[in-house]
């Protein structure tokens, strides 16, 4: 039901740019070409465009056109058929979206059916967790919604909310982010979320590597072309971590770089060990940190012998200063990891003689 | 009728061959083993943060392959033959080469790494032809896959 067509307009609701009043901009938006457009493409297709109106009471539009089959190549030739590389283990659960942005909901809402899954979104947080009936599997919270705390719901301890007396399982909460600090990851671990962000933008196949992971759903996953299997591992491993790459071939650190940012991981780069040694000067904020072996002038194992001897330095020094966790005494270590095209079995040993952790 | 709007229609009917036309270009240079997986793996990392990762990495290896190709030859020109110098510089570029997925041009390196290590200085030199000509050959052909795929984002 619509507000319908004035008759006086109707001759001209196929005219470009006329809209049948000034104020329609205004309510509805647009420019008054949609129409004519339409009547283009239908009279292009070999058909004719037609409508009923009357006022108050709403529009009806409807057209005809000659349609032919397509060739089969067309299909094959497009870089991804859609369909058919999504895992189906999803279909049927339900999740609702939490998310103030409707646009913003429309996209992830079209991720998650293309898994298959029944979407409903909803403007806070409070409200998702209050409707008991709806029963869903997981519940997807934008982390700004969450973060800005809006409807107090920061603080909500979600592991101490149970429903009045029913028994069902609660629905596993994930957070939706762009981007995400250390902190604010364990922030929401410790209110609750699971331990694995879903980062935007959205790609249907990593959205289910995050899920399997969460929901431990469905053992069989089609083997899709991008990086399903072990990709929700190391997207709970490495999000919001702060990563470093070093290698001295700029190419292979680029890559690098940008398949580890796809896991949500904070990327700094260096092109050689006396780089890393630089970054790596203590007090660091580094995770963890990726090291190519094969570097000219000082390579892998050097500069990881050279790191921890800084660090056997400084865990000599007594504790005062140094911050701790929960009274215990931080040890600097970072695990250092190496990477390197030539995998054999006497190089792995070195790594480790080194002081590398793998 | 307005004329602008069947300007419209038209360039949607010519988008759609575009289209065509950038999936066949694509779809050939896999065929003819030019490029190989790993080209489809930096497909995979290019999103709506990075929308060009695909041909940034590609310019990226073709700026800094042509130093290391000045190198190999400032290398092969020495006599006697550093070896071990040149293996060295050939492991940087198969490792780029590799991680782009040019197929071709891969192997050619790896061939050019046999005749290092049997220290073939003419097998070398005959080698490193064909890795440059597999080197230009694909820079002509993903340039021209480049400029179409360009074509359809404006």
């Amino acid at each position: 039901m619509g507000i319908g067509i004035p008759l006086g307009a109707q001759e001209q609701v196929f005219t470009p740019f006329m809209q049948a009043d000034n104020s329609t901009s205004r309510n509805y938006g647009g420019t008054g070409i949609g129409l004519s457009i339409s009547k283009c493409l239908v009279e292009l297709m070999g058909g004719q465009i037609n409508f009923i109106s009357r006022p108050q009471v709403g529009s009806t539009f409807s057209f005809t056109a000659a349609l032919k089959r397509c060739e089969k190549n067309v299909i094959r030739d497009m870089k991804r058929p859609p369909s058919d590389d999504l895992p189906i283990a999803f279909k049927g659960l339900k999740a609702i979206v939490v998310d103030s942005k409707p646009v913003r909901a429309a996209v992830t809402r079209y991720h998650l059916k293309r898994l298959g899954i029944l979407v409903e979104v909803i403007s806070s947080i409070r409200m998702a967790l209050a409707i008991h009936e709806r029963q869903p599997d997981m519940i997807l919270v934008e982390k700004d919604l969450w973060m800005s705390g809006e409807d107090g719901s920061v603080n909500l301890r979600l592991q101490e909310w149970k429903p009045n007396g029913h028994t069902f399982k609660s629905p596993k909460m994930i957070l939706l982010a762009t981007s995400i600090t250390g902190a604010e990851f364990e922030n929401a671990k410790q209110v609750g979320f699971a331990d694995t962000v879903i980062m935007k933008p959205l790609r249907a196949s990593m959205v289910a590597a995050c899920l399997q992971q969460v929901l431990g759903a469905g053992k069989k996953m089609q083997q899709g072309k991008d990086m399903v299997n072990g990709s929700s591992f190391l997207n709970s491993l490495l999000c919001g971590k702060r990563i470093l790459v070093v290698d001295d071939n700029r190419v292979n650190l680029r890559v690098a770089a940008g398949a580890l940012k796809k896991f949500g991981a904070d990327i700094e780069c260096a092109d050689s060990g006396k780089a890393a040694l630089a970054l790596l000067q203590l007090p660091h904020d580094f995770d963890v940190c990726f090291m190519d072996i094969q570097m000219p002038e000082m390579d892998g194992f050097e500069a990881t012998r050279l790191i921890r001897r800084t660090e056997t330095k400084a865990n000599e020094q007594p504790m005062n200063g140094r911050s701790t966790v929960e009274g215990r005494e931080a040890k600097w270590h970072v695990p250092i990891l190496a990477m390197t095209a030539d995998v054999i079995h006497a190089t792995y040993d070195e790594c480790l003689k080194c002081g590398m952790d793998g | 009728m307005d004329k602008s709007l069947l300007n419209f229609i038209s360039q949607a009917y010519m988008d759609r061959n575009l289209q065509r036309q950038i999936a066949y270009t694509r779809k050939s240079l896999f065929d003819q083993g030019y490029l190989d997986e790993q080209f489809i793996q930096l497909e995979d990392l290019q999103d709506d943060a990075n929308p060009n990762f695909v041909e940034e990495i590609v310019t990226l290896f073709y700026s800094d392959s042509a130093r290391l190709i000045r190198n190999i030859e400032q290398a092969l020109e020495n006599n006697p033959t550093d070896f071990d110098r040149l293996d060295d510089f050939m492991h940087q570029f198969k490792g780029s080469s590799s991680s782009i997925g040019a197929k071709k041009v891969k192997s050619e390196c790896t061939q050019f790494r046999e005749y290092c290590k049997a220290g073939n200085a003419e097998g070398c030199i005959r080698t490193f032809q064909q890795v440059k000509q597999e080197h230009a050959t694909l820079r002509r052909k993903l340039e021209t896959y480049f400029q179409l795929a360009r074509q359809s984002d404006v």
